[in-house]
């Protein structure tokens, strides 16, 4: 990460921001910012580039133009694997959990990148520094798995929790990251209306306590009356930003999602 | 007691010896990476091994030093190969293990040609290398621990999920090739300190599928599986002796339906045995029953 100073001061910002996949322009020149401690809403319809655009940030697939500055930092080239120690973490559109771990031991995976990775060496060498960490590591998990209300699951093997209860568990492997920022892609993709109702509440408790979340979702009312503000992307583009009711009464907005100008339900 | 393993010392140590090559294998087969190079330092082992231990080099010496050196190189192996994945990498290590015999019998006097080296002088005894194979052991066994225990199963599930977990994946790779060779170059040093010749077919296709019938049968999840997979393979052709002429036909049976019935291998089934008899003797706790949502 290079030591230059952004100086708006966001928590993270992106400025002219691309992606392309050879010819495919999947993300044009966003630019956002994101304060600390708010809850944003990310919106557009199919192949708008919202997970592109999220995977960019979270540096998996590699930005053609424009930078991204994290805490002050710009992170623009860092590596992939540097961004979790950073203080940005997130989930996945699919569920991507680790069947071979236990509920608890996919969350420690998350909790393994406090503090940045740790080092070979010392493993093997600092067996009481070890011991010492792993604690810390349980305790973490612990408390992760206890906010999303999973605690009792911690040893059950993953594939047998119901679909919403997979979602948590990922949701608790990010927190688990004790991330500044959390990006929640479809967290709520094919649970019903009660088990979307509790990732919203739990979305909003994670602000509370002082984390920034970017939620990108389908479920316009649902996003609508919960963010304090939202994107909303079409063809790659970043077309309105602002706040949510207002935001969705916009031409554009409303001629992206339904072809014309119209009053949308929000 | 004594008896038993004086009739079957060879039988022990080809056991143990064959436990190192297999825990080679599945070091690497549980992070994900598909490489066979440590059949490939298993032959250059023995050979540097053979060599000097003729030229009175004490075991002492020549094995911390075989393991280092293969490891060093298998790490520098790593890094033309840490873009290839899957059957690619499996490929090129293949190349590389197949390579090595010819550059051997092309040796001349320093690698006796087509015959090998042989009248190798007995240089380690049985107790000794059980010694080692316990060490290595616990040495491997805590990278299945803890974090880097989690972080080698998420290198091999989920590359991208594992890089957003921070999981220094080039690393681990490279550091996988590392160990993996350092354990084939071990095992191969071993070899022939025990067996006393060598020779360039001792490394060739035949020990790749033993190698990797031992890891896959026993289970890639851990180095257990790598012991019960090595036990097997050499312990079980001497039970089938009374089928006769039979007795490869009947292991290889045999074999095809250990993989056929238990993909993640013998550990794996009997760790699911387990947990569903643990699951029949103990329904969910009431914890597990009222787990309330967020």
């Amino acid at each position: 990460m290079t030591t230059t100073a952004d100086p708006a001061g966001a928590l993270l910002r992106t400025d002219a921001l691309s992606v392309t996949f050879g010819g495919v322009k999947a993300v044009v020149d966003v630019s956002l910012e994101l304060q600390p401690g708010r809850l944003y809403g990310l919106v557009g319809p199919n192949g708008s580039g919202k997970t592109t655009f999220l995977n960019a940030i979270s540096r998996l697939v590699p930005t053609s133009h424009g930078t991204m500055w994290f805490n002050g930092q710009d992170y623009t080239r860092i590596s992939d694997t540097k961004v979790a120690s950073i203080g940005i973490s997130r989930t996945f559109q699919n569920i991507r959990l680790l069947n071979l771990l236990n509920v608890e031991d996919n969350v420690k995976l998350g909790a393994d990148a406090v503090d940045g990775r740790k080092r070979n060496l010392d493993w093997w060498f600092g067996r009481r520094a070890a011991r010492r960490e792993e604690a810390h590591v349980t305790e973490l998990a612990t408390e992760a798995l206890e906010q999303v209300g999973l605690t009792a699951m911690a040893k059950r093997d993953p594939s047998t929790l119901s679909y919403g209860m997979q979602r948590r568990v990922e949701i608790a492997r990010a927190i688990a990251m004790k991330p500044r920022l959390l990006l929640l892609d479809e967290p709520t993709a094919g649970m019903r209306e009660d088990e979307r109702t509790e990732i919203m509440e739990l979305s909003q408790s994670l602000v509370a306590g002082g984390m920034t979340v970017l939620l990108v979702e389908h479920n316009l009312r649902m996003i609508t009356s919960i963010c304090e503000h939202l994107f909303v992307m079409y063809f790659g583009n970043c077309i309105a930003s602002g706040d949510p009711q207002e935001v969705m009464r916009m031409p554009a907005v409303q001629q992206a999602y339904i072809g014309h100008s119209a009053d949308v339900p929000v | 007691m004594f008896s038993y393993f004086s009739d079957n010392e060879v039988l022990i140590q080809q056991t143990l010896v064959y436990v190192l090559l297999a825990i080679s294998l599945q070091v690497v087969l549980r992070c994900g990476v598909v490489s066979l190079a440590s059949i490939g330092f298993y032959t250059l082992g023995s050979y540097a091994s053979a060599i000097a231990v003729k030229d009175g080099w004490p075991p002492v010496v020549i094995l911390p030093l075989v393991a280092l050196a293969s490891g060093l190189l298998g790490y520098g192996f790593g890094k033309p190969l840490a873009k290839l994945r899957g059957l690619y990498l499996a490929m090129a290590t293949l190349a590389f293990d197949l390579v090595i015999p010819v550059l051997l019998i092309n040796g001349g006097d320093l690698t006796g040609g087509a015959l090998g080296i042989y009248a190798i002088p007995l240089a380690i005894t049985t107790s000794s290398l059980f010694v080692i194979v316990v060490l290595v052991i616990l040495a491997v066994s805590q990278i299945e621990r803890g974090w880097m225990g989690r972080a080698s199963l998420a290198l091999r599930s989920d590359e991208n999920l594992a890089r957003s977990m921070g999981v220094r994946v080039t690393r681990e790779r490279y550091l996988a090739f590392a160990i993996s060779a350092a354990l084939g170059g071990l095992a191969g040093a071993l070899s022939a300190m025990l067996f006393r010749a060598v020779s360039p077919g001792s490394g060739g296709f035949a020990l790749i599928t033993l190698g990797l019938t031992m890891a896959i049968v026993g289970g890639r999840d851990s180095w257990i599986g790598a012991v019960i997979g090595a036990y097997l393979v050499t312990w079980v052709p001497e039970w089938l002796r009374f089928v006769g002429s039979y007795r490869a036909l009947v292991f290889g049976l045999v074999l095809v339906v250990v993989i056929m019935f238990f993909p993640d291998g013998l550990l794996g089934a009997a760790r699911r045995l387990f947990a569903r008899s643990r699951r029949k003797v103990a329904p969910a706790s009431r914890s597990e029953r009222e787990a309330v949502p967020v």
